[in-house]
């Protein structure tokens, strides 16, 4: 009794130090681990991208990322690769596919679309989400209702 | 005084039942792993083994020195062990259930929820900042009636080890009696499901008991397919955005907000904003409780208008 913290701190740390050797030995076989379980999923295909094979599994896609969205007007990609929507209220939502499921983002005010090669580039101005490259019958609707202010587009 | 960490040789165990639910998928259910997700959580369980290397001695020291201030000697027997464990989890379920309504708390404890998926490399996914919140406050309780804090430190282990074989979608239900007492792998699908009426549900670590006495038990339900990983989803692999964008989410918002807002960022649960742009947990489902309302009311007008009988 009556050690204070800061020797208790002082010792706990030493203690750490001197099993050091053995801790790295340990994390390096834990990578080793790590490295090996993930190249097995992939060596067993596992997690292949989803597709969206249909509007209406593209309806159930995106009420399940946005509960309470509700698509007026629906483009898919022509390999159900992602989906653009728009609401009654002129909102754009984006859905992507991400690994073995799907992403989405209402876009802001921010996003940006073009068209490029006949696809439909969209940038919901979120670095870390990407941007999403969409071919669409007729991306060109898209562009301005992206463009436009939240509530007062017409794609 | 025992010198014992139960994740030390647990973690081949680990290894092995990954492979083997990796196996399963192959068989059964291929979408159940993602290899860069695989990757991802395994690599946020690495850095937290090395985050608590770093940081494990210090809070040893820390509760060591409040042990001095105990009001009872609890010795090292069996029946020390078994209550120690039962507190440890009750404190454990306060520890978790902040981690949810606590942004400061959730931008740590965001890290073990942001997969996608649903398996046993998501029980590996754990925080690397867990010591940049106040989850130990938690145990100071324990620590002062007189559990010594090894004894703490090994219940702990034991508990997490508890945790790992829940993380899977391999095991439907468990027998009656043990989906009553105990967290199951599907009391604990609930907890890690985006779906509005499972939000902020189910927050128990070894015992369901918990969530049942204070009122945030949900069952799982076998009519609405579960979707795993946070509102927001990442959309990323990248393990370092992955392991800092809830606190760099924090830092924008209070560095945006009037100053009287700023402290709420940090102490107000997740998805609350001054100006109402984001919704909270309880927001998303008292709104989805109301479309289901209005949809039920449509589909069946007449009930409507008689009401209750």
């Amino acid at each position: 009794m009556g050690r204070g913290l800061p020797g208790r701190a002082a010792r706990a740390t030493l203690v750490a130090a001197m099993s050091l050797p053995l801790e790295a030995l340990k994390l390096a076989a834990s990578l080793l681990a790590i490295l090996a379980l993930a190249w097995t999923a992939r060596r067993l295909g596992l997690g292949a991208a989803p597709r969206l094979r249909d509007e209406s599994s593209a309806r159930a896609a995106i009420e399940a990322a946005l509960p309470g969205f509700v698509p007026a007007v629906l483009a898919l990609d022509s390999e159900g690769r992602g989906a653009l929507a728009r609401d009654a209220d002129g909102r754009v939502l984006l859905l992507r596919a991400h690994g073995a499921h799907f992403v989405a983002r209402l876009l802001p005010p921010g996003a940006s679309a073009i068209v490029d090669g006949g696809d439909l580039v969209v940038d919901p101005g979120e670095r870390r989400f990407g941007r999403a490259r969409l071919t669409l019958a007729d991306p060109s609707l898209w562009t301005d209702a992206i463009r436009a202010p939240q509530g007062r587009a017409h794609a | 005084m025992p010198d014992f960490n139960p994740v030390d040789y647990a973690v081949p165990g680990f290894v092995a039942l990954v492979l083997l639910e990796m196996l399963w998928a192959w068989r059964r259910r291929p979408q159940a792993y993602e290899p860069r997700d695989t990757l991802t959580s395994l690599a946020f369980g690495l850095g937290s083994t090395v985050a608590g290397l770093l940081t494990g001695g210090a809070f040893l020291a820390l509760f060591l020195w409040i042990w001095q201030f105990r009001l009872f000697d609890i010795p090292w027997s069996w029946w020390a062990w078994a209550l120690c464990f039962v507190l440890d989890d009750l404190a454990y379920y306060w520890i978790h259930r902040f981690g949810h309504r606590v942004r400061w708390f959730w931008a740590s404890h965001v890290n073990h929820h942001s997969s996608q998926h649903y398996n046993l490399s998501t029980a590996l996914r754990q925080t690397w900042t867990g010591f940049l919140t106040l989850g130990f406050v938690f145990k100071l309780p324990l620590v002062l009636v007189g559990f010594h804090p090894v004894m703490i430190a090994i219940c702990g282990g034991f508990n997490l080890v508890y945790q790992f074989w829940i993380h899977t979608e391999a095991i439907g239900r468990m027998p009656q009696w043990f989906e009553a007492v105990m967290n199951t792998p599907s009391h604990h699908r609930v907890h890690h499901a985006t779906n509005p009426r499972y939000l902020d549900r189910n927050y128990a670590g070894v015992f369901i008991v918990w969530d049942r006495l204070f009122g945030t038990f949900e069952p799982e339900t076998d009519a609405e397919p579960i979707r795993y990983g946070i509102v927001r989803q990442l959309g990323s692999f990248h393990l370092l955005w992955s392991v800092f964008h809830e606190w760099i989410g924090i830092a924008q918002d209070v560095r945006r907000a009037p100053w009287r807002h700023k402290l709420s960022y940090l102490l107000r649960e997740p998805g609350w904003t001054h100006d109402g742009s984001r919704e909270t947990s309880d927001q998303i489902r008292a709104a989805w409780l109301k479309r289901r309302e209005q949809s039920v009311a449509g589909e069946n007008p007449i009930a409507e208008r008689a009401g209750p009988a």
